[in-house]
């Protein structure tokens, strides 16, 4: 079912090129290019005051960049409604009328939303157990966050931001929202734009993902390539000699010696690995699964970034 | 139909590749049955449903699945993916080898092992006729249908690591007694395995906290020139040990 008039092909994503936004003399979005194409997960990740909102915000036209564009579908997005129709943003500050209820936020997403699904918007109401003729103001925070949730996903988008929205949901929520991103993916090719501190959440869904560090995306991967790519090695090293000649014959990202047993982080194949290592013949080695966390330190040690201190 | 683990460090994909792939290679999943279709797939395990394409896709090129366009994808004949198992089998195999290596196996012992398992059939038959315990048994055939991880260690809780063992029977791959033993032993048994000599490593840890039954083990090595971790006190002698109960604390070595 199409939403939405298709689309070419190339430009089926929102393309971002040298992006920039500055708040007085602070750079809260440096010079970012990127594309997040259509049909699959993007997820973000930043630590607060890494320029996540604002980044989403500008994606979502409601933020004007100073210099640089922000593309949805091949056509600008600030101050310009057809095009910002295809965009939902959730916010983690969960702007609801003041006494209102659901159903008048439904009545005014409808306006900006050709395809708002009022009737999915009451049933859903219904399952997650929020009455929809209740004060908004009454509900608690995690409820809060769950209408804000299913305000966007019966916005019926194409691209849908959200800042941070699972951070606030509990396990059983969670399930359900990742459960409705899953066939909404599939019925209408919704695109979801994830900002999250959440690695392990994120690493599930993602399928790229993006790092995104003082204003600036340190880089943006396909989450598969990168866990192919490299992994964590523990061996026995007993003589200066073998140190040296792994560091020669492998592309060693990192480093860590305790005794005679040294963990590397190594670039390359595991077959390549697992090859080299048979024929260095080590008294132990062992190969560890590399989790998104423990990529994203490794490649940004490599940047001279000491992102230990600032992942949580 | 499957179950993800979370904490799992592969990627999704991978794991539901994998245990897609061990249902059908069991039969878990009749040839010709049809998979469910990706996004429900997707909707039931909560996952992106590119990563569930993703994995469809990676069964098919590996021959488990075939796909009729507009009607899905469907579990393929054994044939199809059989060479694609076996090869994936044997670097597990490699795997295990280069552990049994490292935890210093001979080679030997390897090898019986296969001639072990390879005449399993009359050893299952022995060996179900001699079940004299309460509480689970599992014998000797089990060593047999796990060649490479022969880890048995009946336990008690406070048992760290692995137990090891090599079982060897000449005379009679039949006749291979059990371990009874005590309620209180979750998990595998070990059991008794009569090994007149045994010139390459025999480790073997038989314990339970409470071995109300008699453990019956007879390694017996008289020339043991590798090592023999062995658990089991025996008051006579290096010869057929009988063994009772071990003390909860007692590590694994004696």
């Amino acid at each position: 079912m199409l939403f939405h008039p298709a689309v070419r092909k190339e430009a089926a994503m929102i393309e971002v090129t040298g992006l920039q936004k500055n708040y007085e003399n602070i750079k809260a979005i440096d010079q970012i290019t990127a594309r997040i194409e259509e049909g699959h997960v993007f997820g973000l990740i930043g630590t607060n005051g890494a320029g996540k909102s604002t980044f989403l915000r500008l994606l979502c036209g409601v933020l004007k960049a100073d210099r640089g564009q922000v593309l949805v579908d091949g056509e600008r997005v600030y101050d310009n409604p057809s095009v910002k129709a295809k965009c939902f943003y959730i916010s983690d500050e969960m702007y609801f009328f003041k006494n209102g209820t659901p159903w008048d936020m439904a009545r005014l997403y409808e306006t900006y939303y050709p395809f708002f699904d009022r009737k999915r918007f009451g049933e859903m109401l219904v399952k997650f157990g929020l009455d929809p003729g209740r004060r908004i103001d009454t509900f608690s925070k995690g409820m809060k966050k769950q209408l804000a949730a299913l305000c966007g996903i019966c916005a019926g988008t194409k691209y849908l931001l959200c800042d941070e929205t699972f951070d606030g949901l509990d396990p059983v929520m969670r399930q359900a929202v990742k459960v409705l991103f899953a066939r909404e993916m599939e019925e209408r090719g919704l695109t979801p734009i994830i900002a999250s501190h959440n690695l392990r959440e994120l690493e599930d869904i993602c399928e790229y993902v993006g790092l995104l560090h003082r204003g600036g995306i340190l880089f943006a991967r396909d989450l598969d390539d990168m866990k192919l790519n490299l992994h964590k090695v523990q061996c026995v090293v007993k003589t200066q000699a073998t140190l040296e000649h792994i560091r020669k014959n492998l592309q060693v990202v990192t480093m860590d010696q305790r005794g005679t047993l040294y963990t590397f982080t190594i670039r390359g194949t595991r077959e390549a690995l697992v090859e080299y290592m048979e024929l260095l013949n080590p008294v132990f080695y062992e190969l560890l699964p590399l989790s998104l966390e423990e990529i994203f330190i490794s490649e940004t040690e490599v940047n001279g970034y000491d992102i230990k201190a600032l992942i949580s | 139909m499957i179950l993800l683990d979370y904490r799992d460090k592969r990627p999704i994909y991978e794991q539901m590749v994998d245990k897609l792939e061990r249902l059908i290679a069991s039969g878990g999943l009749e040839q010709g049955s049809k998979m469910p279709s990706v996004r429900s797939l997707a909707v039931e395990l909560a996952v992106n449903p590119n990563t569930v394409q993703r994995a469809y896709t990676l069964l098919e090129q590996e021959g488990y699945l075939y796909t009729i366009t507009g009607r899905g994808s469907f579990v393929a004949p054994e044939r199809e993916w059989r060479d694609g198992q076996r090869r994936r089998v044997l670097a597990e195999w490699v795997a295990m080898t280069r552990k049994a290596r490292d935890a210093g196996l001979a080679q030997q012992a390897l090898g019986d092992l296969l001639d072990q398992v390879y005449s399993r059939d009359t050893a299952e038959k022995e060996a179900s006729r001699s079940q004299e315990s309460p509480g689970k048994l599992e014998e000797a055939s089990r060593s047999q249908e796990s060649p490479g991880k022969l880890e048995e260690a009946s336990r008690g809780q406070e048992s760290p690591g692995k137990l090891e063992e090599v079982s060897r029977s000449q005379e009679s791959p039949g006749k291979l007694e059990e371990a009874s033993r005590s309620q209180e032993s979750p998990g595998k048994l070990e059991e008794a395995s009569r090994s007149q000599e045994s010139p390459s490593k025999l480790e073997e840890a038989s314990r339970g906290q409470e071995s109300p039954g008699k453990l019956k083990e007879a390694s017996r090595s008289q020339e043991s020139p590798g090592k023999l971790e062995e658990v089991s006190r025996s008051q006579e002698s290096p010869g057929k040990l009988k063994e009772a109960s071990l003390s909860a604390g007692l590590s694994g070595k004696v």
